[in-house]
């Protein structure tokens, strides 16, 4: 920020971000409860009673016995539940390696399917632009707002129309009072706090210069999450070579629509 | 020294994040009360997102930025605490001067002309003079355009310069 004024504000911002300091019964507490916070969480299996390990380890050996010489086993002991099990994994994993290679052929069938549609999607998706690019163009229309005629582009949809011209005109009075140079008047179609900005920091809105404004473009209004209003408008004064963008915020207050905010676009 | 200590943590040296703990704890509650505006709510906060920042730490690549990161989970805990209890009670220097030391009682009145501010206003200036974060990464977080950045900076330390001048004018 280059603007002088406020070079004390900054400064004690600055200041008060090195000199806040917390005291050592706050740091200690905090701490604690930090490392307390980042100890790794306890194994559960420790916890487990040494009858409970040795069943499983018990169970685990006998398995393992059968598994270590599985054709033996199938051999002598067919019969034994766990070796029937084993002959028909056996079984089923044959199976499983048709069906493995059954879904491999179907896999590169669908692939191909998928690569003509994909060609398919593409022209579709070509044609589509091509409309989209018609359909911004229609959207845009000329408008009478505040004796002005302007191009209105619709950027949101479904807005009330009485109400979009309502914030239109607010926008479009302020601007022509702004450079009029009537900034009081134009501070009316503010909030207060905002409108005493405009008095004081004219320069920081609206770029200086005759009479001579010219609206090229205005948007509908799009309504925030807050249940505020956004406006965007641009115009030319003849300072600039190219048009410039204002940004406005518009909220209600007391029943009417003031402007919360006026910024120009980066 | 802050890089070393932040790659000692990543290896699992909780003393060296002990140390990093002692060096940005400050800073961070100072974000978080001014948004939060609660003293054990900003303690609070500051200890989970510390917590949090260490089951990541392994996650940053560059020792550098563990402090940006740190600040981004401290700030968005802020928010979302703030949005959930937004409070709106006087400054209470008592609450607060049970954290401070005595050398920052000094600073209290600023931090309290501060929270009178609008929220966006106060939050834009923790962002730039607390956080100390450029105005392209400002835009980034609020997802504002950087016009909206710059003004409001200029509209907060309009108000920040009223409130200031408005206690001198009490005194």
């Amino acid at each position: 920020m280059k603007d002088n004024k406020y070079n004390d504000v900054e400064k004690n911002l600055r200041e008060l971000k090195e000199d806040f300091k917390l005291n050592s019964k706050t740091h200690k507490n905090a701490k604690a409860n930090i490392m307390e916070g980042i100890k790794p969480k306890r194994n559960f299996i420790r916890y487990m009673p040494a009858m409970a390990a040795t069943i499983l380890l018990v169970i685990s050996v006998m398995a393992t016995s059968v598994l270590a010489f599985p054709e033996m086993a199938k051999k002598y002991a067919p019969k034994i539940p766990i070796v029937k099990e084993l002959s028909e994994k056996d079984e089923e994993i044959l199976d499983v390696a048709k069906e493995k290679e059954d879904i491999t052929k179907e896999k590169e069938n669908i692939e191909n399917e998928l690569n003509k549609e994909k060609e398919e999607t593409e022209a579709k998706d070509e044609k589509i632009h091509k409309l989209e690019e018609e359909v911004d163009e229609l959207k845009m229309k000329i408008k009478e707002i505040a004796d002005e005629e302007i191009k209105e582009v619709e950027t949101s949809e479904n807005t009330d129309e009485a109400l979009n011209l309502e914030l239109q005109t607010v926008v479009v009075e302020f601007v022509k009072e702004m450079y009029k140079g009537n900034y009081k008047k134009a501070a009316d179609y503010c909030t207060k706090d905002f409108g005493d900005f405009v008095k004081n920091n004219p320069e920081d809105i609206i770029l200086r210069g005759e009479d001579t404004v010219i609206f090229t473009q205005i948007t509908n209004i799009a309504e925030t999450e807050n249940g505020d209003y956004l406006v965007f408008l641009r115009l030319n004064d003849a300072i600039k070579e190219a048009d410039h963008q204002l940004n406005f915020e518009i909220i209600k207050v007391d029943g009417e629509y003031k402007i919360s905010f006026a910024g120009l676009d980066a | 020294m802050i890089h070393d200590l932040v790659k000692k943590a990543q290896k699992g040296n909780k003393e060296a994040f002990s140390r990093l703990v002692e060096e940005y704890y400050d800073e961070m509650f100072l974000m978080a009360i001014s948004i939060v505006k609660d003293s054990y709510a900003a303690d609070d906060i500051c200890q989970e997102s510390f917590v949090k920042v260490y089951k990541k730490i392994k996650k940053i690549n560059k020792p550098e930025s563990f402090k940006s990161y740190l600040g981004s989970i401290v700030w968005n805990n802020s928010k979302d605490y703030y949005k959930k209890n937004k409070k709106e009670v006087p400054f209470d220097y008592v609450e607060i001067k049970k954290f401070t030391d005595d050398k920052t009682d000094q600073k209290l009145e600023l931090l309290e002309n501060l929270m009178k501010l609008k929220q966006e206003y106060l939050e834009i200036l923790v962002l730039r003079y607390f956080q100390d974060l450029k105005l392209k990464e400002i835009q980034k977080i609020l997802k504002i355009p950087l016009s909206t950045v710059k003004s409001r900076i200029r509209y907060a330390l309009e108000e920040m310069k009223n409130q200031m001048e408005g206690e001198e004018y009490e005194r």
